[in-house]
């Protein structure tokens, strides 16, 4: 029996099948074949043999998200449940917080139009300012917090039309 | 050979890496310590390392490690004699130090109005000025359309700067007319977060210069030694991210030139204790002060490994009265060293500040190598300070071997849970133009502005596959627990 994995890597889906093969797994990855194994040495360290080499590697898990160090790298992946409409195929329609923080201003509001690069709203973290400007030129439909707020990574502040 | 601790108690006003360093080098010297912690840093390592701990308040840092108010009760509170600020939040501002000095307690760093004087760049210009040292040209503080007289006087490309404090905060580049009143504006509020002050000056931007710095200490009695130079071009968005001593670019000749100049502005500002004297270096070795910083460095380490000194017991010793044993001719520098800073920062995601909890830390442990740093497994990285973890420094008598082994140390250094700068810092330190030494203040930019992290090689994607095709696991490994368990066959048996 095998399992069809989907893989979101740097901003890229990338489709792997993975079957149990004696004690570790047959992991078919882009045309290629590769017979993976690994002990865990304690949690979240293990040692792994990769088609007879063997490699040392670290990793977190969290729920369907993975960080691996392996060779000196990290490498983060998700595992979507099924295949997802390519990047840019759709184009974004909301600019999310590039990280949590404090939402010091906003500074557009609904029903304005805006041109591309022109800033919508700043967020601080770590002492550090960051600008989020519109991408192209849109149309605000809604704005979705309000300065002083504490907003999560990833989250809507401002959510645009495009082609307004 | 044992002396007195030169206090019986030193309260250490910060937090992360250096609050550890500082604890540290108490605890080698006898002196016993009061941790000082924001709601956010209750598992933070430095709060359980010191002997006592006060909570200052929430996480904000204008209700915690900015509040005077708090931060000098909590010192008269638990019986401390002394306060040291590290770097950042309040050590180089001098209404902070006007306030132990009246409390009674001694600040460790130099008198109020020496902070006050050199803290403020375009008073600490002049003083050079007045010194025959060469400086950069440019405006001081001013408000907005005097700023923009003053830049298109100069000619762009111009530079803005706080007034009030150093570390990169609020510094930008404006390369022409047309933004430079959103970019003032921007500046002048962030400099307001960060030191309370908006007030910003104005330099002309040097071509590429290399950024050296000479660290200095100095007792009360009037000798004042330099410990040579670090370079510090190396940085992104104008922070610092790896420094070395001593510099590619400087030779004896020149060392005592610079030494011979941080000396004299020590001198004639009444310097005391440990600071930095910062200078631009042009391609043609001419050198431009830039500022003087009143209080430990970040880069600090690399200083003590060539020169083989603490720096934080020279500080806590001259805080105490005592004279500087280290006489100038004593100061020798042996090898080089070299410290590359990591950030909680996600480099594929424009270097966003990365925080969150810590879910599996593995320092490296090498020949030559040192880590300093304030966080530990388990720990939620907050959100609301500097996003620097560690410091990674490596030793080695030369350059090539130093690198290489700072190389290594990053390789092995796992930190998962926040993203870090760690994958960058590897690229960058392997880097030909680096390893060759040939490295300006826009080195990142010139060489690294394309960076991106290396694509997952076909082993990470098999295992990250398999690992994520088994259903996710609860929270806690239970079931290890119940393997069997030596301890719990012990509890039931009797000891003869």
């Amino acid at each position: 029996m095998s399992v069809r994995v989907y893989l979101l890597c740097k901003g890229r889906q990338v489709p792997v099948e993975v079957r149990g093969s004696g004690d570790g797994y047959a992991v078919r990855v882009g045309g290629r074949e590769l017979r993976v194994g690994w002990q865990e040495l304690s949690p979240g360290v293990a040692e792994a043999t990769v088609e007879g080499v063997r490699l040392r590697f670290c990793y977190a898990r969290q729920g369907d998200a993975l960080q691996l160090h392996l060779a000196g790298r990290v490498y983060t992946f998700t595992r979507t449940r099924e295949e997802v409409e390519a990047r840019g195929a759709k184009p974004e329609q909301d600019v999310r917080a590039p990280m949590p923080g404090l939402l010091t201003r906003v500074l557009v509001e609904p029903g304005q139009v805006v041109a591309a690069g022109q800033p919508l709203y700043v967020v601080e973290a770590m002492k550090m300012e960051t600008v989020v400007r519109a991408a192209r030129p849109a149309r605000v439909l809604r704005v979705l917090a309000r300065e002083g707020e504490q907003v999560e990574g990833g989250a809507v502040v401002v959510e645009l039309e495009e082609g307004a | 050979m044992t002396t007195a601790p030169p206090f019986s108690k030193v309260l250490v006003a910060n937090r992360g890496e250096i609050a550890v360093r500082v604890i540290r080098a108490c605890r080698e010297l006898g002196v016993r310590t009061v941790a000082v912690y924001s709601e956010a840093d209750r598992h933070s390592p430095h709060v359980l390392l010191a002997d006592e701990a006060v909570c200052l308040g929430p996480a904000e840092p204008e209700a915690s490690y900015l509040n005077i108010g708090r931060l000098v009760d909590a010192a008269c509170g638990a019986g401390a004699e002394a306060v040291h600020p590290g770097y950042g939040f309040l050590a180089e501002n001098p209404e902070f130090a006007r306030a132990c000095e009246e409390a009674g307690l001694v600040f460790v760093g130099p008198p109020s109005h020496v902070i006050a004087a050199l803290g403020d760049k375009d008073r600490a210009r002049r003083l050079a000025e007045r010194l025959g040292i060469p400086t950069v040209p440019g405006h001081p503080a001013a408000d907005d359309d005097t700023l923009e007289r003053a830049a298109r006087a100069l000619g762009f490309p111009v530079v803005l700067k706080a007034a009030a404090g150093g570390g990169g905060r609020g510094m930008r580049v404006v390369t022409g007319p047309e933004r430079f009143r959103e970019t003032l504006a921007s500046a002048r509020r962030e400099v307001k977060a960060a030191f309370g002050d908006d007030a910003v000056l104005l330099e002309k931007y040097l071509d590429r210069p290399r950024h050296v710095e000479v660290q200095i200490v100095a007792d009360r009695y009037g000798t004042v030694v330099h410990l040579g130079e670090r370079d510090c071009s190396v940085q992104r968005r104008h922070q610092k991210i790896v420094e070395e001593s001593p510099s590619p670019a400087v030779d004896p000749h020149l060392r005592r030139r610079l030494g011979e100049a941080a000396l004299r502005l020590a001198r004639e500002a009444g310097y005391v204790n440990a600071g930095t004297v910062e200078f631009l270096l042009d391609r043609e070795g001419r050198f431009y002060f830039l500022e003087a910083n009143t209080r430990l460095q970040v880069e600090h380490p690399v200083t003590e490994l060539v020169a083989g000194v603490d720096l934080v017991h020279l500080q806590l010793q001259v805080a105490a009265g005592r004279r500087l044993s280290l006489r100038q001719e004593d100061v020798v520098w042996r090898g080089h060293a070299v410290e590359a800073r990591v950030y909680a920062e996600d480099p594929e995601r424009g270097f966003a500040p990365s925080p969150g909890r810590i879910l599996l830390l593995r320092e490296p442990h090498l020949p030559g190598v040192r880590v300093d740093s304030g966080v530990q497994e388990g720990q939620e990285v907050p959100v609301h300070y500097d996003p620097i973890l560690s410091k990674v420094v490596a030793w080695a008598p030369d350059r090539p071997t130093a690198v290489a082994r700072l190389a290594h140390a990053l390789q092995e250094y796992v930190l998962l849970g926040p993203r870090t700068n760690l994958g960058f810092l590897l690229d960058l330190v392997t880097h030909p133009a680096f390893l060759a030494g040939e490295v300006s203040t826009q080195f990142v930019e010139d060489q690294l502005a394309a960076w991106q992290a290396p694509d997952p090689p076909p082993e990470a994607v098999a295992l990250a596959a398999a690992l994520l095709a088994q259903e996710p696991r609860g929270p806690a490994p239970v079931a290890s627990a119940r393997a069997p368990d030596p301890w719990e066959r012990l509890a039931g048996a009797r000891l003869p």
